[in-house]
């Protein structure tokens, strides 16, 4: 009797994957990839680690010049000028490159899927349902904190990592094309950041072909390193995977106004991006935006191929983490209804899926208020300007 | 013979004697061929006290009038409330007799002088007088105020002695607030922003002219004699700001004419003289009348009757009322060299500035017996010049004119000792 | 000449310069010692403290290296811009400062007394802004190094200075940007210190409404910049000899310092409180009393002619409102 139960169990318990499984086999492979950068832990764990092994080796006499000589020939340094950029670990900046279903949380979360299929309708967040997924890892249930660990969700797209470049566009419009290494199950990419000002991240992987489609995923980032800032350099336009006359293939732009100037996002401000395909403008085309809860909105491109959107606030707790961020990927995928071969490969159409993630900040909004600075000011200007004519009546003598 | 009519005897008797001594003064001066002819408006005010002293002080119909002592009350003050101020200061010896009903024998000729005419009508204007500002300045003018009291209508300023310490200051500046509010009531006028800077400009012109005279004598032509320089600045006591300024344009005027004729009211060779000390008061002008006749060049006085009056000018910083009175208070007290003060460097540096200014070879010295501040002042006077190798003359007199053959042998032997000096 | 009519039109060119001159792509550079506040978006120059405040912000050790490199690089340019001008940056150049010049001209328009200190109360806080200047300096060392052991600073304390600072609350203002004015609920010593900048920010209004220039007095800016009183090349020179004590350089100094007026034997008079308005000079009446002087040339000089010509003599009987 307890065997059929248990066994009754399994295969309930088994429904799910197999469902999940069934789900995760469709026609169409909608799994985006997106850069992710290291979070602050990390950093200063690899920042130690650095330090460490420095003193170790006995370069301690250099501590106070590790900022400027030294260096990381950690990952492939090719850049457009073919010159090596002198750089420390401290003037490096190491991203993730992982792909998957966003968001990625520790448990597993039921988020949904990001369709591109869906014209403007406005999802439900949905409540990450732990136990549900398996294959994915248990990391550490730390509500609240960055996802640290996270790890690909299939053995399909990490083979299909290795294909992965990054292409960086520096403060002095150079353009650096950099491998990411696959460190266990994650891929990791660094380069240099001495310079300072914005630099584009456009990492590119082509897939090949999957279910008859040639499929080539693509993730943009943009980024500001303070420091000096460099002269312009010019550079022939670049060419390599993923670029169309020196620009990525599928393009997504963060357009910047006055209020939204790039540096950060905060919740309650808005997106605004422009997409691109090939150079051209790319219109009418379903762009997604996803939270790491699960919400998601969709809205389509205009005429300009441009699209608005405007950050939501999730979370709402009692104490204010000033520093802590939420990850917003911003989804776009466009056909291209035209057969072709790839090596010996017939596709019938090629799918380019372009993401855009982007760290929230939350709204200042949330801890400062205007209205206790307003009214304070003039509390405090009532009551001394009251306090001074008080005095001076009283300092004034008998007629 | 009733009080009263002793009293008006008494009072013709000092107004004789006045008027005696005031055409002796200018039977001596007047002829002078070189004196300058702008002078006759100055003598005509001085004249007056042959008369009572009707017309010294001009009286428009409804203006009253009030009397001041030393030169702390501001008369910016007193003309902002319509008003005609006129210092009360006195140098005659007649009045002195008067006073020493009052005061004690050891008390300074002046205040017996002033006591004198407040308690008997000899010179009109000190009965004529609303109000009477006195400033508790040295200790007699302290204790005159209680004793005048039933002569004249007294209102004490309490003075600061040290004027270093922040209490003396907001001290002096509630006591002008408060002689501001008594002007006020007397005249019937309200002070306000736009009147009291009028008055301070009109001051001020007056000063203008002042600084002018002064410059004229730092030539090296001495081009008015002492007694002239003294007259001209007393009649400031008197005479109202605008039309004193006036007059001394003309005088000016004249005088630097006669700086560019090179004409001078003295031998070329006369030695430079600078008096300083004790107020001296017209017609107390005995001093001053023995060295010109002895030849000397009275080119510099530091008193508070002649140079420090004009001197010090009141700067407005930010023009409201209070802003204005503190400024008044400030320039009353801050930079006047008076020794009634508990430091006195501020004397001493201008004292060692004139002499340096007008060349001056030898300085006269001069207490009123029973002035108390000057004494004091006399040592710390002596060794300053001592160090600066300028001669000092050191005379201590009264009012009465007994001492004038004793005085004349002691300026001449001091003004012979300059001579030699000046050869060797 | 009236300069206090100059130094007010110079102070209106270098506020327009500070405050919008990012519109016209001008950059002084961001190390300048006046407050040309940082948060304001069109600035044309930035307020030397905010940087100051972030290199101080570093373990000791990399004072040794780079980080010590480019403070020393700061302080370089910060000493350079001092000592040329001295303290004619408060006095002429300081955006706050005109605003406060500003506000004591509104009052003399109204016709409002102005208040002054007790001379002991300046006495009293003259510490005040080493205190700041020494706090500003401390904290952001603090954040970053630990001291016998305890812990660092939390980041709450970040730019402490900014956080109090009046002039981060009143300057993007005319940028068009309120937004500074808040009260930061996001930790207890933040909330303290934005605070304590309403405070202050009140205090602008009212009290140095009726005193003159009274923030300044507590200005860390004039603690750094004193630190070049006497080296400077602009300076104030006082002949001693020639004075009267007259006493009408303390009653027109906006800073209320009684050394132009009590001292007679010291020469450079550029005390730590002076800000270079050169009101003394303009209200002192002995000849060559009173100079400014560049380098030890006088550029201005007080004399007994100047003097009556500024107080409007000679002139007709009309009234004029201020000197």
């Amino acid at each position: 009797m307890k065997w059929k139960i248990l066994a009754l169990f399994m295969a309930v318990g088994c429904l799910p994957v197999t469902a999940e499984a069934r789900e995760a086999e469709p026609e169409t492979v909608d799994i985006p990839m997106w850069i992710e950068p290291m979070s602050w832990d990390e950093i200063r764990a690899q920042r130690a680690k650095m330090k460490a092994a420095m003193k170790a080796s006995g370069k301690q006499a250099e501590k106070g010049s590790s900022r400027w000589k030294g260096g990381d020939k950690a990952s492939g340094t090719k850049k457009g000028d073919g010159k090596k950029r002198k750089a420390s670990s401290y003037m490096r900046r190491t991203y993730y490159i992982r792909s998957g279903v966003f968001p990625m949380q520790p448990g597993g979360a039921m988020a949904m899927k990001p369709r591109s299929m869906d014209y403007g309708a406005m999802k439900q967040p949905v409540k990450p349902q732990p136990n549900a997924h398996a294959g994915m890892s248990h990391g550490e249930m730390d509500h609240g904190a960055m996802p640290v660990s996270r790890r690909p969700e299939s053995g399909r797209n990490q083979a299909s990592m290795n294909n992965t470049v990054l292409w960086v566009t520096f403060p002095d419009t150079t353009v650096g094309q950099h491998t990411p290494k696959q460190r266990g199950k994650t891929s990791t990419v660094s380069f240099p950041s001495g310079d300072g000002g914005w630099y584009r991240l456009f990492a590119y992987n082509d897939l090949g072909v999957r279910d008859g489609s040639w499929v080539q995923l693509m993730s943009h980032g943009l980024v500001f390193s303070h420091g000096d800032e460099p002269d312009e350099r010019k550079q022939d336009a670049p060419t390599g995977p993923g670029l169309f006359e020196g620009r990525p293939i599928l393009e997504i732009e963060r357009l910047c106004d006055d209020h939204d100037t790039c540096y950060r996002a905060h919740t309650g401000h808005t997106l605004h991006i422009r997409a691109s395909f090939k150079g051209k403008k790319l219109s009418n085309t379903s762009v997604t935006l996803t939270t790491e809860k699960g919400w998601s909105q969709t809205k389509r491109t205009d005429a300009n191929g441009e699209a608005v959107f405007t950050l939501i606030k999730e979370e709402f707790p009692d104490e204010i983490d000033t520093r802590k961020s939420e990850m917003y990927l911003l989804t776009l995928e466009h056909v291209v209804e035209e057969m072709g071969m790839l090596g010996d490969e017939h596709f019938h159409n090629q799918r380019y899926v372009a993401t855009y993630p982007l760290k929230v900040y939350p709204s200042r909004l949330d801890w400062e208020s205007q209205t206790v600075g307003f009214y304070s000011l003039g509390g405090v200007v009532l009551v001394t300007a009251g306090a001074i004519a008080v005095r001076r009546r009283r300092r004034r003598p008998e007629a | 013979m009733d009080a009263q009519e002793k009293r008006r005897r008494l009072a013709n008797k000092v107004k004789v004697n006045l008027a005696m001594t005031v055409r002796e003064i200018f039977d001596a001066i007047e002829d002078e061929p070189s004196r300058p002819q702008n002078m006759a408006y100055f003598d005509r005010i001085f004249k007056t006290f042959t008369d009572g002293g009707k017309g010294a002080v001009p009286r428009e119909e409804g203006r009253k009038l009030i009397g001041t002592y030393c030169l702390f009350v501001p008369e910016e003050i007193i003309y902002a409330a319509g008003g005609q101020p006129v210092r009360l200061c006195a140098g005659s010896y007649d009045s002195t007799e008067v006073g020493e009903e009052f005061l004690p024998d050891v008390a300074c000729p002046m205040v017996k002088s002033e006591m004198g005419f407040s308690a008997l009508p000899v010179l009109s204007f000190y009965q004529d007088c609303s109000l009477v500002a006195l400033p508790a300045s040295c200790d007699w003018k302290t204790k005159m105020g209680a004793i005048m009291e039933e002569h004249a209508p007294v209102m004490m300023m309490d003075m600061p002695r040290i004027k270093e310490s922040e209490a003396s200051r907001e001290m002096w500046l509630s006591e002008i607030k408060r002689f501001k509010r008594e002007v006020e009531k007397v005249t019937g006028v309200k002070v306000n922003r736009r009147r009291l800077r009028e008055a301070i400009r009109l001051v001020q012109r007056a000063q203008v002219e002042f600084d002018r005279f002064h410059a004229i004598r730092k030539a090296d032509a001495t081009v008015i004699s002492g007694r002239d320089a003294l007259e001209v600045l007393n009649a400031y006591f008197y005479d109202h700001a605008e039309s004193w300024t006036a007059a001394m344009s003309l005088l000016n005027d004249e005088l630097e004419e006669r700086i560019r004729n090179k004409t001078s009211v003295t031998k070329p060779k006369a030695v430079r003289l600078m008096l300083t000390g004790s107020p001296m008061v017209f017609p107390n002008w005995k001093i001053p009348t023995v060295i010109e006749e002895l030849g000397g060049a009275l080119v510099a006085d530091e008193f508070c009757t002649s140079n420090r009056y004009l001197h010090d000018k009141v700067a407005v910083d930010e023009g409201s009322v209070n802003d204005m009175l503190h400024a008044i208070a400030d320039r009353y007290l801050l930079p006047c060299t008076c020794p009634i003060f508990s430091t006195t460097v501020d004397r001493r540096d201008r004292l060692l500035q004139l002499v340096e200014d007008h060349r001056v070879e030898g300085v006269i010295y001069h207490t009123l017996k029973g002035c108390h501040p000057y004494d004091l002042e006399t040592k710390l006077t002596e060794t300053l010049l001592r160090d600066n190798g300028i001669p000092m003359l050191r005379i201590e007199t009264d009012y009465s004119p007994q001492d004038v053959e004793q005085l004349r042998t002691r300026i001449e032997a001091f003004m012979e000792t300059l001579t030699g000096k000046r050869r060797g | 000449m009236k300069v206090y009519r100059l130094r007010i039109a110079v102070q209106f060119v270098c506020f327009i310069l500070l405050v919008y001159g990012g519109l016209f792509l001008i950059d002084l550079g961001s190390r300048l010692p006046t407050f040309s506040c940082a948060y304001m978006d069109d600035r044309g120059g930035g307020c030397f403290f905010i940087g100051f405040q972030h290199m101080m912000n570093r373990p000791l050790g990399e004072f040794l290296g780079d980080a010590g490199i480019r403070l020393l690089k700061a302080l370089g340019i910060f000493a350079l811009w001092a000592v040329v001008l001295n303290k004619a940056w408060c006095g002429w150049v300081c955006p706050f400062g005109f605003l406060q010049d500003m506000m004591t001209k509104l009052r003399t328009f109204i016709g409002v007394d102005v208040s002054r200190f007790a001379w002991m109360t300046r006495t009293r806080y003259k510490s005040v802004k080493y205190i700041l200047l020494v706090l500003m300096i401390l904290i952001p060392l603090g954040m970053a190094n630990s001291v016998f052991g305890l812990p660092t600073l939390p980041r709450d304390w970040s730019v402490a200075f900014c956080q109090i600072c009046p002039a981060r609350l009143i300057l993007p203002i005319f940028n068009g940007d309120f937004s500074q004015i808040y009260v930061d609920f996001s930790g207890s010593v933040r909330m303290i210190l934005t605070s304590l900048g309403v405070i202050l920010t009140g205090l602008f209004f009212t009290t140095a409404f009726v005193k003159r220039r009274f923030l300044c007095s507590y200005c860390p800016m004039l603690a750094a910049l004193s630190l070049f009183d006497k080296i400077g090349l602009t300076s104030l020179k006082k002949n001693g000899q020639r004075c009267t004590r007259c006493g009408n350089c303390s009653r027109a100094c906006p800073m209320e310092i009684r050394e132009i007026e009590e001292e007679k034997t010291l020469s450079n008079l550029v005390t730590q409180d002076c800000t270079l308005c050169l009101r003394c000079v303009e209200v002192c009446p002995e000849d060559k009393a009173l100079q400014a002087t560049f380098c030890g040339v006088p550029i201005f000089t007080a004399t007994q002619e100047g003097f009556l010509k500024r107080q409007g003599l000679p002139g007709e009987n009309k009234t004029e409102k201020e000197v």
